[in-house]
């Protein structure tokens, strides 16, 4: 991150900031004249330049217009926090409403036309990425043929960045690790189909050597997912000879040779190389593209269709690139992509993991249950994806997908069986992801329905505004179980907690959503009553905006669609790039976020935007060579 | 070594059985090579997440005799073998959030940097792993990473830390988190199940080895090519093919050794094999045939018999992650998530609940001390050869408070710890100051550890 901003100022410095456009610079006098000073005026007190900035959120560093293009992302929270009113908070000076009205109208105008010109092209950071378990497996399944999943074996991988297992930062590769992929390897080797390990089998013309020369050719191209080097096969080949002359046969002298290559870090890692001498971004080549495009959409190795276009340079081509998107997104195989991204994205995964509904509350919660929970919001995406159905479906729907015991959870009649199939729903409250009962058990606790848990997951994962912590030495749970106390419901407690004005700012944007879901019980069935009473689902939004229900709430959030998409776009881009989105990708993901709107918000072409997309497509360039980063 | 110059007996006291049991054999040969003293000390750290039930945790009473407070009862067999150390605290974790920094720093004293996932670092090595590197390669494993839940893929968005430092109490580089083995039977099979038949196992080392060669040549020629993000990577690999390429060698080694020809240690060791194989895998709910209180102990166990057996002498082992939601329904009606319950705003019902989980984590560090209790080594027990540390990255979980922290550490690291007493520092002393008395007793001390002014002053009598 430091290194970004400093790339950013070196950048400005050594080029010069492109003089902004008319409008830019109109907007850069009024920055001057008129917001800086209501800023000093109204936030820069709490969010000074000094160590300790409210909420980390340090607004003194904007000093004319230009800087805003450091960060874009934290004026979009700006925007949410001035117009919900959130913003500065009700016990200090509040602006009349026309300086808010002024503040916020110049923050919002000024983010609708940003001035791309004047914005450092960055690609941002990209780690060299090790496989993680789930590509491991899909790898080996591509590469030899074997379904035995060998990373089922590995100690889990850890996450981070947009909140994915695919970040690269967070891929370590610890002693317990390397020992799993020796072992792993010899396995998948001894398993492996032979036509998948021997390209050429020896007979004329080949001799017994110009086999194994072809064999390890193929075999380690096609593992390290470009053209392997003469100097490599040539090590190879002398390694082959070795384990000949130590009394192998040839077969088990050229296994021995591909287990190495499947424990060398030019198999293990994603490399790609950097290109010497090049002061600006580049386009990253075809064969990396191939990579990119397959662990983003199959987590898995490059199909030979890949790999052709890639040998011929025709990958990046825009016709050529849309083509194979298109064909990726249709193969069985984009099933994993709908499956990785939409459980991690939703959080869904933690059915897998560690959520777990009290058994004697719940004892229909079964293992059948369970995983069709966790399968229907998979199925879902997957099949919007195939139909190239609208992201918004996402947010309500009039279909979803059940199997028995979840049909019977959500009162479906007609559903027989374990598999799972599409359904029509005639209950408006249940379509889209509100309505699955994944998502409703996973933000609840283990006894009861949490509707700030709620609340908190759709501001997080749909809206993309995640709610700063609670302040320090606040009860955050206060409010017990859903039985009737001291004659209040759950409910009224809940609401007599948000009076304590600590609390009462995030609360006032979190609750109401939860409450409009509270018609879901813990597990996420239907119910009327809760301790006899019957439920309160009415909400009313800092916003103003009323609504009852899940039905209603939802209707509410489609008004939001554009925030959702942005949200979505933020998670995919993250995903594609296994890395978290950072201020430099801001116009990138505005970019994706606009046309994908434009295009009736299909999910395929956020796919495709996400492909086409600057980093998806570029690398920094590499640092200086006589600069050496000292270890933090 | 053969078996009539085995001169000691192991007792093994367990499942109500006492069995006279031959030293496994392993230890000596291994040892003697190493040159290191007849009864090495092991240590083991137990992490608790959320927090103690504070009212519950100090005993009312100083010194010798102390009074068990309640959340201690669990050790009154163990009493004489404690210290119960009072008014330490983690001052790098006095800050940023109330549980990631709480758990990222622990064993390192540090204060972890706030990210979702770029440039993490712990900004410090824990102290197991400043052990480790220095006596590590005398054992099979130079330190054994355990615990139960997965760590979560997710960013917890409303701190900004990743989750992965909720998941980690071993550092072996700043940057470099120690993935901890939460499945039984992959834990076990690490250690006592070699991959290859016993006539087979030269000639695999062999030929594991001319691999790592081969790969470690990929790795150093790559790195010359690469940026120096990605070469930090690669020396991560590199450093890993390093410790497998150890690994072999300890593996030839104890193949040589006769330990897995014992009939008695083979009975041990089998049993706990045969409990891990039906556990199922813990990271998938669906799968997991046994409960959380099987779970725990498994590992335990396996704490113990790597001790004993020399596979490893430093542990780390975490009874969950930072901010654990696991559901302890299964202690009775009304119980819920651990964190949930953590939060108990002084309300009686809740501090009750608290009270049991907490206890409920104590039986289980009683049920490791035991078990290492019930193992004889030389003229005393694994456990008077031990340093076993308990504790918890905050105190009062409702507060996520970093001062007066639960700390207990037993058994006498070969006599060197005056135990059985209860000891009360002056407020604010650096919990690192113990990190340095254990690291000295290991055979590894350090002249400065993170804010550490010395070592803890009077624990050794």
């Amino acid at each position: 991150m430091p290194r970004k901003l400093l790339t950013f100022i070196m950048t400005a410095a050594v080029g010069g900031l492109p003089i902004l456009c008319a409008s830019g610079s109109e907007g850069g006098a009024a920055f001057s004249s008129e917001i800086r000073p209501l800023m000093e005026k109204y936030c820069i007190d709490c969010h000074d330049d000094g160590p300790k900035p409210k909420g980390d959120v340090n607004l003194d560093q904007f000093h004319q217009m230009s800087d805003l293009w450091r960060d874009p992302k934290l004026w979009e929270r700006v925007l949410v926090q001035l117009r919900d009113r959130v913003m500065p908070p009700a016990k200090k000076n509040q602006p009349a409403d026309a300086e808010r009205a002024q503040l916020a109208d110049w923050v919002g105008a000024t983010l609708a036309n940003p001035d791309v010109s004047s914005i450092p092209r960055d690609p941002g950071a990209h780690v060299v990425h090790r496989l993680n378990a789930l590509e491991y497996n899909n790898t080996m399944r591509d590469l030899l043929g074997v379904e035995t999943h060998p990373a089922d074996q590995f100690p889990p991988d850890s996450g981070g960045g947009g909140g994915f297992d695919n970040n690269a930062g967070t891929l370590f590769i610890p002693p317990i690790l390397l020992e799993k992929y020796l072992s792993a390897a010899a396995d998948v080797i001894a398993a492996a189909k032979p036509e998948m390990l021997f390209a050429a089998r020896p007979g004329a013309p080949l001799d017994d050597r110009a086999a194994a020369k072809a064999s390890i050719a193929q075999f380690t191209t096609r593992a390290f997912r470009r053209p392997a080097t003469d100097e490599e096969i040539t090590r190879l080949f002398a390694f082959y000879e070795k384990a000949q002359a130590g009394g192998d046969d040839s077969e088990a002298a050229l296994r021995l040779a591909f287990r190495a290559v499947l424990v060398s870090p030019h198999f293990l890692f994603r490399v790609e190389q950097e290109r010497e001498n090049q002061p600006e971004p580049y386009r990253i080549g075809d064969y990396e593209l191939a990579s990119r495009l397959s662990y983003f959409l199959w987590s898995s190795i490059p199909d030979d269709a890949l790999f052709r276009d890639a040998a011929t340079g025709k990958l990046h081509d825009p016709v050529t690139l849309d083509a194979q998107v298109r064909r990726m997104l249709a193969d069985p195989k984009a099933r994993t992509f709908a499956q990785n991204f939409a459980s991690q994205w939703l959080r869904t995964k933690e059915l897998h993991t560690t959520v777990e509904p009290a058994k004697e509350k719940f004892p229909n919660f079964t293992p059948e249950l369970r995983e069709a929970c966790y399968r229907e919001p998979v199925e879902f995406f997957h099949a919007m994806l195939r139909d190239n159905r609208p992201l918004t479906d996402l947010l309500d729907a009039d279909y979803t997908f059940l199997n028995e015991p979840l049909a019977r959870l959500y009162g479906v009649p007609g559903v027989t069986g374990p598999e799972m199939r599409r359904v029509v729903l005639k209950d408006h409250n249940r379509g889209g992801v509100l309505g699955m009962a994944a998502v409703l058990t996973l933000s609840s606790y283990p006894q009861r329905t949490s509707p700030v848990l709620r609340g908190k997951w759709v501001m997080e994962e749909i809206l993309g505004t995640p709610p700063p912590p609670p302040p320090p030495l606040v009860n955050t749970q206060q409010i017990g179980s859903d039985r009737l106390k001291d004659g209040l419901t759950f409910r009224q407690r809940l609401e007599q907690h948000r009076e304590d004005p600590k609390c009462a700012g995030c609360h006032a944007r979190m609750d109401p959503l939860g409450f409009g879901l509270e018609n879901f019980d813990a597990i996420g069935a239907w119910r009327g009553m809760v301790s006899d009473r019957p439920i309160d689902a009415a909400g009313k939004m800092v916003t103003g905006e009323t609504f009852t229900g899940p039905a209603e709430l939802k209707a509410l959030l489609l008004t939001r669609k554009d925030e959702f998409t942005r949200t979505l776009t933020e998670k995919m881009l993250a995903y594609a790039l296994g890395r978290g989105i950072e201020p430099c990708d801001w116009i990138a993901v505005r970019q994706i976020a606009t046309a994908t709107a434009s295009d009736g918000y299909s999910l395929q072409r956020l796919v495709l935007e996400v492909a086409r997309s600057f980093p998806f497509q570029y690398r920094r360039p590499p640092e200086q060579k006589n600069v050496v980063l000292s270890k933090p | 070594m053969n078996a009539h110059s085995i001169s000691r007996r192991t007792m093994l006291k367990g499942l109500g059985a006492c069995l006279a049991l031959p030293l496994l054999e392993t230890m000596r040969p291994l040892r003697a090579m190493a040159g290191a003293p007849a009864h090495p000390v092991r240590m083991a750290v137990l992490y608790m997440p959320n927090g103690v039930r504070q009212d519950a945790w100090t005993p009312a009473t100083i010194g010798k005799n102390f009074e068990l407070s309640r959340l201690l009862q669990p050790l009154a067999p163990h009493r004489d073998d404690l210290l119960v150390l009072s008014e330490l605290w983690n001052a790098a974790s006095d800050t940023g959030d109330g549980h990631y920094v709480k758990t990222g720093g622990f064993l390192t004293g540090t204060t972890i940097t706030r990210t979702t996932g770029a440039n993490l670092s712990s900004n410090g090595v824990s102290m197991d792993q400043l052990c480790a590197k220095r006596i590590g390669n005398q054992t099979l494993l130079p330190s054994l990473e355990l615990g139960i839940e997965p760590p979560a893929t997710g960013v917890d968005a409303n701190v900004g830390y990743t989750q992965l430092y909720g998941a980690h109490v071993a550092w072996s580089t700043p940057t470099t988190p120690l993935t901890k083995e939460i499945n039984p039977k992959l834990a076990f099979d690490r250690i006592f199940r070699p991959k290859a038949a016993p006539g087979d196992r030269a000639a695999a080392a062999t030929r594991d080895r001319s691999v790592l060669d081969l790969v470690s040549e990929d790795a150093r020629a790559l790195q010359k090519k690469l940026g120096a993000a990605d070469r930090e990577k690669l020396g991560e690999y590199l450093e890993s093919v390093r410790s497998v390429e150890q690994r072999i060698e300890w593996d030839a080694q104890r193949q040589n050794a006769t330990v897995m020809s014992d009939p008695l240690a083979l009975k041990e060791i089998e049993a706990l094999g045969r409990r891990a194989d039906a556990y199922g895998d813990p990271g998938r709910v669906s799968e997991r045939k046994g409960d959380h209180t099987e779970h725990v102990r498994l590992m335990l166990d396996l704490v113990a018999l790597a001790f004993w057996t020399d596979a490893t002498r430093i542990a780390t082992f975490m009874f969950g992650n930072a901010v654990s939601s696991r559901s302890f329904a299964f202690l009775g009606s009304g119980f819920g998530g651990h964190h949930e319950t953590s939060h108990h705003e002084n309300r009686q019902d809740k501090l009750d609940r608290y009270e049991r989980i907490n206890l409920w984590h104590l039986e289980h560090y009683a049920y490791l001390l035991g078990k290492l209790k019930s193992i004889r080594e030389g003229e005393g027990t694994l456990l008077d050869h031990s340093m076993i540390l308990f504790g918890a990255g905050m105190r009062d979980g409702n507060a996520h408070n970093p001062h007066n922290l639960p700390i207990v550490l037993a058994g006498r690291a070969g006599g060197t710890l005056a135990t059985g007493r209860h000891l009360a520092f002056d407020k604010n002393t650096p919990l690192t100051n113990l990190y340095r008395s254990m690291l000295a007793r290991m055979g590894t001390p350090v002249e400065h550890f993170a804010d550490s002014t010395g070592e803890l002053a009077g624990i050794a009598g």
